[in-house]
């Protein structure tokens, strides 16, 4: 607390010297100052919030939005100024690199990031003519279409791909972003939901076509913008920078407000809250969700990813059948039945039970039958055990040929 | 001596050091107040009041810093210490910018203390700098508060009272507040009695929400288990009560340990979400649920409902025979209970309902192979014996049991090593080839014998003895100098009648399986992404191998060779070698398992 220094004893000022008797005992020396503020610690004191502030909005970014080159910190630059698609051109310059020899780059990927587009071409194509439908080669071709700025040919290649790979990652952004373009938000929305329950991509190139999809997309007027898309579009890019996380919801409001895919704008809603620690709000809206849509089996995962958060094994465990109850033909949400159920409440009976319901909606799911394999050797039936992992083997190796038999 | 006591008297003297002792006092007995809590409506905010006290004493060191006259023997510092503090602020923003080579400088550097040197400047980046510019301005803005506060004082005498008032004030309220913090102490420190739980539910939560998304307090408002109707405040600690503010909503159930207190003043040791919550509508939603259910056989053991413990144990057996390690625990706490009764009853039922896991032998080998001259004729010709032995040596390689490795070999897996024999590979892949040559295909034999075979045998051999590198320059010209579309046709034709590419993903997939099981581990269940992406990385290799193999070939060579496997001797042939390798390799696992579980059940 301030208070009124006593003058016996203290002398206020900085210019303030020894008292008259010592003057008289010695010669005058060199007062000693007290601690005052001055200018220069004013300076200090604005270059401290400068640079707190700098590392509070750049430190949570992740490393690859820092190339060390020269259009590295321009694309940095344009990145923080909110030019996503002029940072996303820069990002792509940025990352150009030697090409290496075909040996190691049968998809022409790394042809396309060192910036040689013919050279992926034909990487792509040479690929492509020793394994027909061979993915990566056709990804490379879908990106290199999105680079020359046709989305049409990319939404081809990359729906291709889909087509046999479900579930293949690089594909589902890749056919989101394609789909963007051409202003099918419902398609681009349902990939990325897909794809966004698998993380980020395995193609480092994947974060700047989502980047320069987004910036094209937010240029455009305000009630011609496809919020929901928008929403998820960031919810990707919040994987690497978390201020992204703000847009997504602001753009998730408004999806919901519009009527815009509303169960997936909640779903994206929640998302972005669980992962900024707001796990009631993300249950709040997850469950708006399934209010929305009762069959979102990704919005039901998601409930159940909260329930666990809160402890609840019993939300936990319903939601995660209700997951899979949703969309008993996909093979992804065998994992959530696997954690609630079988690791979480220890149950193998309700786990063989739900388990051959997905073997009788799909007879070729392999995932079932490996589960039903480890299921049955965790109750001690060896005999189911061995006839489900023979019934595994077979499926898998009748999808390992069928990719061969394809080709022409 | 007197002369240090003098000295230390001068120093106790000195403003800034009784400031910075009551800074201390109200910090430390902040935290007092949040290790031995109170539940209530208002006490919780003790700690609340303690950083507060805290914060005051910190104006009132900055007060008498400024007001002190330093020590002559400083004056070269103190003179310019704002431009010390400028240097100082702009180095360490310097040091920040060279934390991540700070980082890597440790590899390179020569010594332990330059070593930690440059480990401890790698730490001074990022959050570590925040805090030193956090401290430093606040600092400074206590600084400037102050010096605000002593131009007003200078010019009105009621504020120069005031303050004066003001400044006795917050030392008598850290005083006051440093007694109330050795009470609790003592209340808390010299307790021994029992932790009573008492199970209830939040009310609400509610935080104190600071700038950039610190939350420095946050508290929970429980049902009392005292006044029914009332509430309890009670402060919440993230790491201490595993609690997480964000994961904490109205409704969930709480357990908070509360102890009565040395001085008859109860505290609450810890609160936990109720690991017991809906239990029983849990059991009755999924009555198989081995885990609630062994949890609420815990809860009632705890409760010293022995009765409902012991039926609850004999449903766990009746579902789960081979949980006898849990059941064994039941009856032992039975037992120390004096319950010998129903220790000695729910041990009988043990015995009638339990019986040891079983080991899984998966895919036996079989007894020893009728072998004759001809399966060894068929594994020799068909280089089946070769490409055994070389899963074998890769499963050793694999689990550190090959070469100079393998005097490691039993400390790591004993087990293991004892059942990757190479003859024992050979045998299940020659129970396949004679069940196989029961009903021969005589095509078959006969291109086994023919010299076309052995020359494509031989271009293989020669091919996996050149020189990597030869390879390595063939396939990266392919995209400027492409194969004709004549060849490529036929090295499809190929992949298809041999599915290699399959067979090569299949055998992988089994010696990571058997790698798995050697090590004690389950093997991770693939999905067929993990599938396609492999047998696609295959099939490039295998399309590419297959045309540097065969490179120096004509196109009606490779065509005769084609046409061979896609005839029907072709395909029996494919049939033999994959079984027999695929049975080999099942044969190992379900070895490795049984020694593994037999391994771990002795011990």
């Amino acid at each position: 607390m301030p208070s009124t220094p006593a003058p016996a004893r203290r002398v206020s000022g900085h210019a303030a010297g020894p008292g008259p008797s010592s003057a008289a005992a010695s010669p005058p020396a060199a007062p000693t100052r007290r601690l005052a503020l001055r200018p220069v610690l004013w300076l200090a004191v604005v270059l401290m919030i400068l640079w707190g502030a700098s590392y509070r909005r750049l430190a949570p970014m992740a490393s690859e939005l820092f190339p060390m080159s020269r259009p590295g910190l321009r694309a940095v630059a344009l990145y923080l100024i909110g030019d996503y698609v002029g940072a996303a051109r820069m990002y792509r310059l940025a990352a150009q690199d030697e090409p290496g020899e075909y040996t190691y780059d049968m998809s022409g990927g790394l042809a396309l990031r060192a910036g040689n587009l013919p050279l992926a071409e034909r990487r792509a194509r040479t690929t492509l003519a020793l394994v027909p439908g061979a993915a990566e080669p056709t990804l490379t071709l879908a990106e290199i279409a999105l680079v020359r700025g046709r989305p049409d040919e990319a939404e081809r290649h990359a729906d291709a791909v889909r087509e046999r790979h479900p579930d293949h990652v690089d594909a589902l952004y890749l056919s989101a972003v394609a789909h963007a373009y051409r202003g099918d938000d419902g398609v681009a929305i349902t990939a990325m939901n897909r794809a966004l329950r698998q993380g980020r991509a395995d193609r480092e190139t994947m974060l700047f076509h989502v980047m320069e999809v987004t910036g094209h997309l937010a240029r455009r007027p305000a009630e011609q913008q496809p919020a929901s898309l928008l929403a998820h579009l960031y919810r990707y890019l919040r994987i690497y920078d978390p201020a992204n996380g703000t847009l997504a919801i602001a753009h998730a409001r408004r999806a919901i407000a519009a009527g815009d895919h509303p169960a997936d704008a909640y779903l994206t809603l929640g998302v972005v809250y669980d992962k900024i620690g707001e796990h009631a709000e993300s249950l709040q809206a997850v469950t708006r969700a399934v209010t929305a849509d009762p069959r979102h089996a990704e919005a039901y995962r998601w409930i159940a990813v909260e329930a666990w958060r809160r402890g609840d094994p019993l939300l936990r465990y319903r939601m995660a059948r209700a997951a899979f109850e949703a969309a008993p033909a996909d093979p992804f949400y065998l994992r959530t039945l696997d954690e609630s159920v079988l690791r979480a409440l220890g149950d193998p009976y309700t786990m063989t039970t739900l388990l051959r319901r997905a073997v009788e909606v799909d007879p070729r799911n392999a995932e079932a039958h490996e589960r039903l394999a480890a299921v049955a050797r965790m109750q001690g039936d060896v005999a189911a055990a061995v006839a489900h992992a023979h019934t595994a083997r077979v499926l898998w190796h009748t999808l390992l040929t069928e990719s061969a038999e394809a080709s022409p | 001596m007197r002369a240090i006591a003098r000295k230390l008297r001068a120093v106790a003297a000195m403003g800034p050091v009784r400031a910075l002792i009551l800074f201390e006092l109200a910090h430390w007995f902040t935290s007092v107040t949040g290790l031995y809590r109170l539940p209530g409506t208002y006490l919780p905010f003790g700690v609340a009041l303690g950083a507060l006290l805290a914060g005051a004493a910190l104006f009132l060191f900055v007060q008498r810093l400024m007001a002190a006259r330093p020590p002559d023997s400083l004056a070269p510092i103190v003179n310019h210490a704002d431009l010390f503090i400028l240097l100082a602020i702009g180095d360490l923003m310097l040091i920040n910018i060279l934390a991540p080579i700070f980082q890597l400088a440790p590899l390179f550097a020569q010594g332990p203390i330059l070593r930690n040197v440059f480990m401890l400047l790698s730490r001074a980046s990022g959050g570590v700098l925040l805090g030193i510019f956090f401290t430093l301005i606040l600092g400074l803005v206590c600084a400037l508060i102050v010096s605000v506060g002593r131009w007003l004082a200078a010019r009105s005498r009621l504020l120069a009272i005031s303050f004066r008032v003001l400044d006795r004030a917050v030392v008598g309220a850290i005083l006051l507040f440093t007694v109330y913090g050795v009470a609790l102490a003592y209340n808390g420190s010299l307790d021994r009695s029992p932790s009573v739980e008492h199970r209830t539910e939040v009310v609400r939560v509610a935080s104190v929400a600071a700038p950039w998304g610190f939350v420095p307090l946050t508290w929970v408002e429980l049902a009392s288990w005292r006044t029914p109707g009332a509430t309890e405040r009670i402060l919440l600690f993230p790491a201490r009560d595993g609690l997480s503010p964000g994961r904490v909503g109205p409704g969930l159930p709480i357990v908070v340990r509360v102890r009565s207190g040395f001085l008859h003043v109860p505290w609450v040791e810890a609160l936990a979400a109720d690991p017991d919550r809906n239990l029983d509508e849990l059991l009755r939603v999924v009555p198989t649920a081995a885990v609630p259910r062994q949890q609420l056989i815990r809860t009632l053991l705890a409760a010293r409902r022995w009765d409902d413990a012991a039926a609850h144990t004999r449903i766990v057996l009746d579902q789960y025979p081979a949980a006898l390690a849990f059941a064994r625990s039941v009856i032992s706490v039975l037992e120390h209970a004096g319950r010998h009764d129903d220790a000695r009853a729910l041990e009988r039922h043990a015995r009638a309902v339990g019986r040891l896991p079983e080991i899984a032998h998966v895919g036996s080998g079989g007894g020893s192979a009728d072998v004759d001259g001809s399966v060894h004729e068929v594994i020799a010709r068909l280089g089946l014996g070769a490409h055994l032995d070389e899963l074998a040596t890769r499963v050793q390689s694999r689990l550190g049991t090959s070469g100079s490795g393998r005097r490691h070999a039993a400390a790591r897996a004993p087990e293991a090593t004892s059942t990757l024999d190479r003859h024992a590979w050979r045998e299940a892949a020659a129970d396949v080839v004679a069940q196989a040559l029961a009903r021969a295909d005589a095509g078959a034999l006969r291109w086994l014998r023919s010299p076309q075979w052995e020359r494509m045998k031989s271009l293989r051999a020669e091919s996996a003895l050149e020189d990597r590198r030869a390879r390595e320059r063939f396939i990266a010209a392919l995209p400027e100098a492409p194969p004709s579309q004549a060849r490529i046709a036929l090295v499809h034709r190929l992949e298809r009648a041999g599915a290699v590419s399959a067979l090569q993903v299949e055998v992988a997939e089994a010696v990571e399986r058997i790698v798995e099981r050697a090590r004690g581990r389950t093997p991770a269940s693939r999905d067929r992404a993990h599938w396609r992406a492999a047998v696609e990385s295959t099939r490039f290799r295998t399309a590419t191998w297959t045309l540097y193999v065969y490179r120096n070939l004509s196109d009606e060579e490779l065509l005769d060779y084609v046409t061979f496997w896609e005839t029907p001797s072709g395909q029996w042939l494919v049939r033999v070698y994959r079984d027999a390798i695929l049975a080999a390799c099942e044969a190992a696992e379900a070895r490795v398992t049984a020694t593994t579980v037999s391994a771990r059940t002795a011990s």
